[in-house]
């Protein structure tokens, strides 16, 4: 019962801070966004009156001016801009909380869909699909090095590979990912031209044919970036992965068992990763979340068609509802992360099912 | 009152465990360093590098996107450095005056040469001369044209400079600036226009080949760019293209005469100058032709001078590489740039560090001590803020202060980052401050009476100090990297050079090959976050007794 009353809480507080948070960007961009709109009006019955021209030759121009001011305040109507502002904001913020963005602008996402479609939910899922596939296959990969070698580094405290990691997790804590990315593509695509400048680009007719060559082909062309972010990832958790071993190892059952006389990598790959799993998890799912950041920064570098490229792109157009909708996804990922959080250490921890 | 002694012998302790770790130490040579560098920016380096970063007009003195001037020692291919000259101009009338004289008396020999032989003897006995020179001369001189009034007509109004240069490099001089160090004077009996100075350069290869080329209604005070004037001149353009590249050029020959033009009147003069000849020479690819240049710049004032000044020149050779670490396109000095953005780095590292963490102590330590519902609606307003993501907002910020008008500084973007990221800290400290609170001297304090503003900054605060240090010294890094990344998205600094913006300037132009304009900065961004990184490190290990070993 316990567990259900906690699952329930922390459900209904994840879904009204989401709401709470989309009202409040929905504040902020609300004015941006109904600018957008006004001036799309403006061009619109520009337009109309253009087409009636014909029949508008007896009016005077400020009957002209007029029915220009008629047709404007019609269109505000029509689409609710003349309702006073928390109810404007409320509307734009429940339409953003229920996924029904506004058209983005049309030709500019050709590279996210392949087609020029304006439905913005649409490429901003293709986006989110693109970065899941680079980015995750990164972390993941970077996790299981760093997960091994920070294992590793706690046994041996103050040895060499401890040193290397330790020293390993604070360069990379200083390093900008994207720069880095910027140095692989200037060695490793000018220097010494083994890889593609870009990670996407025209898949060649004969490449596309062939699934075994076109599963090479993708794997030349992502491997700059996915040794970037292994490069600048796998430190930080096999540090944070090193320091939760640790802490682990000098709890008394470790010792217990040391004493029962159960082999050491049983100990360690048995007892110690079982109790170490949960913290590192959580450690390196902020740590994925904080290195989103960079990730975003990354794929303008390597040309990547995901959430980073995305924002870019929409940042640069000026196109608001690409911007709130990529927005929206973002701050969607990381309430639903920190929930799905919530819920593991709900079912590990033993105490939730009394104190709730 | 706070007890100074106790403070410092108490700093004199922590001394003497900080030096016990080498990286803590490490860590602090490095903050030396970007410390340095950033103070002896301000000192040593022209305020307006900084502050007229977009615009400040010696850039264009500077090749453009050139190497260092250290390249020369592994490269081997050798690019010309930088160099300045200042030369004197020489009164060159009478020599004008003299070649006038000869030039026109030529004309006449080669005119008396074609008459019939009778015809030209009974001529000089009529003059009583015995050569055809001394017949010419008797026959202008009757014209009233003599060698006195040439002199005197020329008299004052012809300069020339000099230039010899010897050139020993591969990759030619990106362009050659010749200023004035004062304006011309002209002195006429009449009103004259000033801006009818006619300058003509003649520029001479080693291997014998001429150019000459003409500009006529110079300012005395104009910059002259003998590259430009040749650029400018169609003769002198169809001379190389005829005469040169035509002829002895087989891969220039085989373009289309307008793109040839193009070429000539753009970037590739140079190369075509400097290489020897042969094929390839259009694209520079025939090989440097090294050796002694002559450049002559000749000045000519109008017909009616009688006098005109001759200023010394400066002659700037603007080179193809520069300075301690090159160039960008626009010609900024890139090692300006970089010097000047330590002390940005540093001022918005430290400045967001001790905003975030204060405001995070503050927030997190009162929360813990309130408890109950002022903790929880102050928790759930902190989930929110840590929800709430940056990049969105700034661009908001942005497009605001766009409408009013304001450009995007570093501060602007840091104040929102500070606004939104305080919330991480306060987390941390809220559940440090619940340990603190459920201590036995909290409740005695309670029980005495003491106010909870009290309690909060006298005796919970105090507990967290260590923790903030160590923690500020962490978060430096942070900011650091965010200022980076935002200006390289293009939502940074706009006026100021920041490591960030150098590389975004580096990106947006796909100079992504110009090792010397991409490797520094990133190098700085690594260097300043490392030495926040050692020493917040060194802290945490001295604070945090557990993970020492």
């Amino acid at each position: 019962m316990g567990l259900a009353r906690y699952v329930t809480f922390k459900a209904i507080n994840a879904i009204i801070i989401l709401f709470i948070v989309v009202l409040i960007i929905s504040y902020l961009f609300n004015d941006m966004n109904e600018k957008t709109a006004i001036g799309e009006i403006q061009e619109l019955v520009a337009l109309r009156l253009q087409q009636m021209r014909a029949r508008l030759a007896n009016l005077t121009e400020k009957e002209i001016e007029q029915l220009r001011e008629r047709l404007f305040k019609i269109e505000l109507e029509k689409r609710g801009l003349l309702e006073p502002l928390p109810i404007r904001v409320l509307r734009y913020a429940w339409k953003t909380f229920t996924f029904n963005f506004d058209p983005a602008t049309r030709g500019k996402y050709s590279i996210f869909t392949g087609t020029d479609t304006d439905d913005t939910r649409l490429i901003v899922l293709l986006a989110m699909a693109n970065t899941a596939m680079l980015f995750t296959t990164a972390q993941l990969i970077a996790l299981t090095i760093g997960i091994f070698l920070g294992l590793q580094a706690a046994r041996k405290i103050g040895r060499l590979l401890d040193r290397g990691i330790s020293l390993i997790a604070m360069l990379s804590a200083s390093l900008p990912m994207w720069w880095v990315g910027i140095l692989m593509i200037y060695i490793f695509a000018y220097v010494i031209p083994i890889f593609p400048t870009v990670a996407r680009e025209h898949v060649p007719d004969e490449v596309l044919a062939d699934p075994f060559k076109y599963f090479i082909w993708t794997i030349h062309h992502l491997a700059l970036p996915l040794i970037t972010i292994i490069l600048v990832s796998f430190g930080s958790i096999a540090w944070i992965s090193r320091n939760i071993v640790i802490g682990v190892m000098q709890e008394d059952f470790v010792t217990t068992a040391r004493a029962k006389g159960v082999p050491e990598r049983k100990v360690i790959y048995g007892h110690v990763l079982r109790a170490a799993s949960p913290p590192i998890v959580t450690m390196s799912a902020f740590g994925i979340i904080g290195s989103f950041f960079g990730a975003i920064i990354s794929e303008t570098v390597f040309q990547w068609p995901g959430m980073g490229q995305l924002y870019w792109t929409a940042i640069n157009v000026n196109d608001t509802s690409v911007v709130m909708a990529v927005t929206y996804a973002s701050v969607f990922l990381i309430i639903l992360v920190k929930f799905t959080l919530d819920l593991i250490y709900g079912i590990l921890d033993p105490r939730v099912k009394t104190k709730w | 009152m706070v007890n100074w002694e106790d403070v410092k012998i108490k700093l004199v302790e922590f001394w003497h465990e900080y030096r016990r770790f080498k990286i803590g130490l490490a860590g602090l040579a490095l903050l030396i360093l970007v410390v340095s560098i950033a103070v002896g920016a301000w000192i040593f380096l022209p305020k307006e590098a900084f502050y007229e970063w977009n615009t400040w007009s010696e850039w264009a003195k500077n090749p453009k996107r050139a190497p260092p001037i250290w390249v020369n020692m592994f490269s081997t291919v050798k690019y010309t450095p930088p160099e300045e000259e200042i030369i004197s101009g020489v009164d060159i009338s009478d020599e004008k005056a003299i070649q006038e004289y000869k030039a026109k008396l030529n004309e006449v020999v080669n005119v008396l040469k074609g008459m019939p032989k009778e015809q030209l003897k009974a001529l000089m006995e009529s003059f009583h001369v015995s050569s055809l020179e001394d017949l010419a001369a008797k026959i202008l001189e009757q014209t009233g044209f003599r060698l006195e009034t040439i002199k005197k007509e020329y008299e004052g109004r012809f300069i020339l400079y000099r230039i010899e240069y010897t050139y020993q490099w591969d990759i030619p001089t990106q362009d050659i600036i010749i200023r004035f160090m004062k304006p011309i004077y002209i002195k006429a009996p009449v009103e004259l226009n000033e801006s009818k100075i006619t300058v003509r350069v003649i520029f001479s290869r080693p291997d014998g080949l001429n150019i000459t080329a003409v500009v006529r209604s110079a300012n005395g005070t104009d910059l002259i760019y003998p590259f430009g004037v040749i650029r400018d001149d169609d003769q002198a353009k169809s001379y190389i293209i005829n005469e040169i590249l035509r002829k002895y050029d087989k891969e220039a020959a085989k373009l289309p005469p307008e793109e040839l033009k193009s070429y000539v009147g753009g970037g590739s003069l140079v190369y075509i100058l400097f290489s020897k000849i042969g094929n390839g020479m259009i694209y520079g690819k025939s090989g440097p032709l090294r050796g002694k240049y002559v450049i002559d710049i000749e000045l000519e004032a109008p017909s009616n001078t009688t006098f005109m000044s001759i200023p010394d020149i400066k002659v700037r050779i603007v080179g193809s590489c520069y300075g301690i670490l090159g160039t960008d396109v626009m010609g900024r000095d890139i090692f300006m740039g970089i010097a000047f953005g330590a002390g940005l780095a540093l001022a918005v590292g430290i400045a967001y560090a001790v905003s975030v963490v204060l405001i995070g102590l503050f927030y997190g330590t009162t929360s813990a001590y309130l408890g109950g519902l002022a903790d929880e609606v102050m928790q759930r307003i902190n989930e929110i803020v840590l929800t709430i993501p940056v990049l969105p907002i700034l661009i908001l910020v942005a497009y605001y202060l766009r409408s009013i008008g304001v450009q995007l500084s570093v501060w602007h973007v840091i104040g929102v980052y500070i606004l939104l990221a305080w919330s991480g800290s306060a987390v941390v400290v809220r559940s440090m401050a619940l340990q603190i609170k459920a201590q036995p001297y909290i409740e005695a304090a309670r029980a005495v009476g003491a106010s909870g503003v009290r309690i909060v900054t006298k005796y919970m605060l105090p507990q967290l100090v260590p923790y903030a240090f160590a923690s500020m010294a962490l978060a430096v890094p942070a900011a650091i990297l965010i200022e980076a990344g935002l200006s390289f998205l293009g939502l940074g600094e706009s006026r100021f050079p920041t490591w960030g913006r150098i590389l975004q300037d580096a990106h947006r132009l796909g100079a992504i090959t110009d090792w010397w304009w991409i490797i520094p900065p990133g190098i700085m961004i690594m260097i300043t976050s490392l030495a926040f990184v050692f020493i917040g490190n060194a802290l945490d290990t001295i604070l945090n007794p557990k993970l020492r070993r």
